[in-house]
């Protein structure tokens, strides 16, 4: 099962997912894409069972005095049972992110595999408040969080720009190439259509 | 007067504890701000169960029946004995600028190698501090990195404290040795509460070390100690420290230094005892170029729950900090990794780095990571990973397959986990941690 969900100025079809729960060898893949001054709290709650999947990619770019604040819990009680959450957030203007994630192994989630990974790109006045969390009662598991906080690279800006494109330009490219995995994910096209409308404005 | 105050906290046992030390006014009115703060103050709402610690019941001030002296022949010989089997005067025998020792809620022995006095270094306990020429040193720092107001044992701290030293180094000295103090926790029942202050001086540099244990016994015991550690320009601090509480100790100890301009803090920390610790050593870089590393391992075993990490504070451009967190947990204990990197709009390019690898030792046991980051600074560059896991079979064949038994490459295998702390330890201390990790190891294998 896929879920794609949008959240920009044009449309949304976005929800809190406060109930996932994937039952023996379900598969979920939940794509989402907001884009815009936003202010509003995210939730994405999952249980998974025997064998299930989850596979969460979420790209945020906040604009202006956007104020996010992104939870996901995800509890891993049946042996192999795997979560990837891929987050990717550019946060321009003075916008606010904060996001809370927790992977809980339950006891006797043998085999089970959790993954958090975070990229983050700041603009000078934005602030990003992150807590990645991993709570394990089982010894049979795997857990892993990365964290990536920085800026654009100065040698990329300067490849763009004396290649004619302006500062602005220059740093919209490369941000959009670092959420293009995302929204390859995304095979809807009026969906995309209302993406890539946000993404130029 | 009495050896112990009685149970409880109330401002006459404050007076007490003051008038015991010949303190200055200051310092008593210092003492009953920080009870009123102790008292108004809630229990932490987070962490660790701390509901069975009643502090009605716990002793805060106990007086070895010697004065502090000079010379090892002067300690009464039962407590000398036990610092003898710890292998405290054979350290300093061995390789230490100078040693303090401290016997519930006293130093007994303090004493400072005359090569290193020389140098101007001044290395006493902080009650003798208070009467030196380094008396308005001790006025102007006391605290100040941790104030009563932080938490509610910091508040219990500044109305209780008792023994622990203070060092001064002056401009560009180099220590060459390690000065170390180490705390020994002996009655039942009882709290300790020492207060190492260290002030280095620019372009100067210091290792310090701190040893802690004590005996079990069937009441809880509290350990509130609090570290204060001034980093001057370009100046650098080692603090390592190698705790071997007993199981009915809770350890609530507060640490932190704050780094100027090129400054360097280096926190190296081995946890394994305890009932109960929460101890997060704390850097504030506040000057150009300020770093901080921290190095720390922690291993929960049987009916401990060890929540321990690190903060830090960048404030200033340029300042670097990385954490290398390793923890470990097994029959049944509880390990909880906390850790906060803080960076502020003023520190331009500043760096950050955190690594914490968890390793549960069987199914009995929990692990928890709690890392938080804050980041106001776009041109900061912060990264973090972290993994929690078990010791991987194919690793375990591995060595089965050279000989070794199951429970001999596990024992390995956790040797090499913890290499990083053991490494930066001078080698007496390093051979301890791994004894304590073997020792850990072996308990119902």
């Amino acid at each position: 099962m896929k879920v794609v969900q949008i959240l920009t100025p044009n449309f949304s079809n976005i929800s809190n997912l406060n109930e996932i729960e994937l039952g023996a060898n379900e598969k979920m893949t939940l794509v989402q894409v907001i884009i815009g001054d936003i202010t509003q709290d995210f939730q994405i709650n999952a249980t998974l069972a025997d064998n299930a999947k989850l596979d969460v990619h979420t790209a945020i770019l906040a604009r202006n005095k956007s104020n996010i604040k992104y939870n996901y819990n995800v509890e891993h009680c049946g042996v192999n049972s795997v979560s990837n959450f891929n987050l990717v957030s550019s946060l321009s203007g003075q916008s606010h992110k904060e996001t809370n994630m927790t992977i809980h192994f339950c006891k006797g989630a043998i085999g089970a595999h959790g993954n958090e990974k975070e990229m983050v790109i700041l603009a000078d006045r934005a602030k990003n408040i992150s807590y990645p969390i991993i709570d394990c009662d089982e010894e049979n598991v795997v857990g892993n969080h990365s964290l990536s906080s920085g800026h654009i690279d100065e040698s990329q800006l300067e490849y763009l720009r004396i290649r004619g494109f302006s500062e602005e330009q220059a740093r919209n490219i490369i941000t959009r190439a670092r959420i293009l995995d995302i929204l390859n994910l995304i095979d809807d096209d009026d969906k995309l259509q209302y993406v890539y409308e946000a993404l130029n404005e | 007067m009495a050896s112990k105050t009685p149970k409880g906290l109330t401002p006459e046992i404050v007076r007490e504890i003051s008038a015991r030390k010949n303190e200055p006014k200051w310092m008593l009115e210092f003492r009953l701000r920080s009870l009123r703060k102790y008292l108004a103050m809630p229990m932490p709402s987070w962490g660790p169960d701390l509901s069975e610690l009643d502090i009605d019941n716990i002793q805060s001030y106990v007086k070895p029946r010697k004065e502090m002296v000079r010379n090892w022949k002067d300690v009464p010989d039962d407590i000398r004995q036990t610092f003898e089997d710890l292998g405290i005067p054979e350290a300093e025998r061995a390789g230490l600028a100078g040693v303090g020792a401290q016997f519930d809620s006293e130093l007994v022995y303090h004493n400072v190698k005359s090569a290193v006095a020389n140098q101007g270094v001044y290395y006493d306990s902080i009650e003798n501090a208070m009467h030196s020429k380094y008396r308005g040193m001790v006025h102007r720092y006391f605290m100040q990195l941790v104030p009563p107001e932080d938490h509610k044992f910091a508040a219990l701290h500044g109305a209780v404290w008792s023994g622990g030293s203070f060092v001064y180094v002056p401009p560009n000295t180099s220590v060459q040795f390690p000065l170390q103090s180490y705390f020994r926790f002996n009655a039942p029942g009882a709290g300790q509460f020492e207060h190492t202050l260290i002030i280095v001086d620019e372009g100067a540099d210091l290792h310090f070390i701190e040893g802690c244990s004590a005996p079990k016994y069937n009441i809880a015991n509290l350990h509130a100690g609090c570290v204060e550690i001034f980093v001057k320009k370009n100046a650098s601090v080692k603090y390592s420290t190698v705790e071997n509480w007993s199981k009915n100790m809770y350890n609530l100890n507060t640490k932190r230094a704050i780094v100027e301009a090129g400054g360097k803090m280096e926190w190296v920390t081995g946890s394994f005892g305890s009932h109960v610790s929460m101890l997060y050593p704390m850097a504030i870089l506040n000057g150009v170029g300020a770093s901080m590393e921290y190095t720390g391992v922690t291993f929960a075993g049987e009916g401990k729950d060890l929540d321990t990490g690190v903060k830090v504070v960048h404030l200033a451009p340029r300042t670097t900090s990385y954490i290398n967190a390793k923890s470990l947990a097994k029959d049944g204990g509880k390990n909880t990794f906390r850790s906060l990197v803080k960076v502020t709009g003023r520190a331009k390019n500043a760096k950050s780095f955190t690594d914490c690898q968890s390793l549960m030792l069987d199914s009995k046991s929990t692990s928890n990571t709690v890392p938080k980051f804050d980041i106001s600074c776009s041109s900061a560059d912060i990264a973090h990973e972290a993994n929690v896991g078990k010791i991987s079979e194919r690793e375990i064949n591995y060595l089965r397959t050279r000989g070794l038994s199951e429970d001999e490459a596990r024992a390995l295998i956790v040797r090499g986990f913890t290499n990083d702390v053991s490494k930066e330890l001078p080698f007496e201390y390093a051979a301890e941690m791994n004894n304590l990790i073997r020792l850990e190891m072996q308990e119902n294998m």
